[in-house]
């Protein structure tokens, strides 16, 4: 897996729109008094920029011979004649290239490399707070940096470890009397443990309850969320291991919890997906209906993992893996 | 596709539409549709086996703990 950056993305992208600026400060006035600037390219700061950017990217892409996958269209797919494939996946200015068909690879690097102005940053390790080790035993990605981040950031470094990130018999509810706090950082700390949830699928549950109390939090759920610091501190180097376990078998698991919320008494399904023996994605939702029998709200968590599994078989044909 | 709820199981595979399954019914039929199609099957789980407490509810150690290790979960630079 090869990672690349590209400079200054959204400087590439191209507009279709007419839009003007005043000109900068420092450009001579004397000569051209009330004028504007037609914009030609895009600049940071537009609100279309990230759209031009990608269109272009894409367009580059497509004249390469690569095929955007219709369900996730970040991701480029090529397959060559040889039988070998060459994956690109994109996110923002983030590149990850990766497949079996090195020519093509390093053909793909040098022809990015001559559009964009881009930066080889060599094998995956790092990417998006997200840190990958590569080990004979498989691929190990996990979030320790980000979290000891988080935990310095919030003076939680020396708190008291938990053994489980939320409590057996929680009662996190809609507290109408608790001392309100402090919104902005409530809905700052949340947000990035929502983010911390992509690589610590332990946490997705608490994490989800939390969250439910973003616009109106109070004491109560900042105890529940120092709860939950308080397990990440014990736990930081946690991460999810890939390896061949020789299979390439998909699997789901689901579950719901019947009328788990004490207000509303709505059911939470969770669900996750393993291939070939790996987890893969996973998911914890309160559900949007109120379900009249556990084996109802067991149903709808069966047809959303049965959703992602779809969606997962899509991709995989995408790449022609069987 | 791993449920431990039996009743659930057996209404995806019924074809026959019962009083009480009337407000599930787009749900079922995707799932009856994609079972016919033989794109899924739906064995049974039990409880103990399912791994995605963690995911609907508050679960204890060390019931939470097997259930990190059964889903892939290490810590590779401090093991415990």
């Amino acid at each position: 897996m090869q990672q690349y950056d590209v400079k200054n993305a959204f400087l590439h992208g191209e507009l279709e729109e007419e839009v003007y600026m005043d000109p900068p400060p420092g450009f001579n006035h004397s000569l051209l008094p009330n004028q504007v600037c037609r914009l030609k390219k895009a600049l940071y700061g537009l609100k279309q920029s990230p759209r031009a950017w990608f269109e272009r990217f894409t367009k580059a892409m497509v004249f390469m011979g690569y095929r955007q996958s219709q369900r996730d269209h970040t991701l480029f797919i090529k397959h060559s004649i040889s039988g070998g494939v060459t994956i690109l996946i994109v996110y923002v200015d983030d590149i990850i290239i990766t497949g079996d068909d090195f020519v093509e690879r390093d053909k793909l690097g040098k022809r990015l490399s001559a559009k964009f102005e881009i930066k080889e940053l060599g094998k995956l390790k790092y990417f998006l707070g997200i840190v990958v080790a590569h080990s004979e035993k498989g691929i190990f990605i996990s979030q320790e940096k980000y979290i000891l981040d988080l935990l310095k950031e919030t003076g939680m470094v020396d708190c008291r470890p938990c053994e489980t990130p939320i409590d057996l018999t929680h009662r996190i509810e809609n507290d109408k009397e608790g001392a309100t706090t402090d919104k902005g950082q409530y809905q700052r700390l949340v947000g990035k443990l929502i983010y911390l949830a992509h690589t610590r699928p332990n946490i997705a549950y608490a994490v989800s309850v939390v969250s439910q109390f973003m616009h109106n939090p109070k004491d109560s759920h900042f105890q529940a969320v120092y709860r939950l610091l308080g397990y990440l501190k014990s736990t930081p180097g946690k991460g999810i291991l890939y390896k061949n376990h020789g299979t390439l078998n998909l699997e789901c698991y689901t579950d719901a919890d019947y009328a788990g919320a004490l207000t509303d008494r709505r059911s939470t399904s969770g669900y996750c997906t393993m291939m070939g023996g790996n987890l893969v994605t996973w998911r914890s939702k309160k559900q949007s209906v109120v379900s009249r029998s556990s084996a109802e709200a067991e149903f709808r968590s069966m047809a959303l993992g049965i959703c992602e599994l779809l969606w997962m078989k899509i991709i995989l044909e995408d790449l022609r893996i069987k | 596709m791993y449920c431990d709820n039996k009743a659930a199981i057996a209404i995806a595979h019924n074809p026959v539409q019962h009083d009480r399954t009337k407000h599930v019914e787009v749900d079922r039929h995707f799932i009856k549709e994609k079972l016919e199609s033989g794109l899924i099957c739906t064995p049974y789980v039990p409880t103990e086996e399912q791994l995605v407490d963690i995911l609907t509810k508050g679960v204890q150690n060390p019931v939470f703990k097997n259930t990190l290790d059964k889903l892939g979960m290490k810590d590779l630079f401090h093991p415990a």
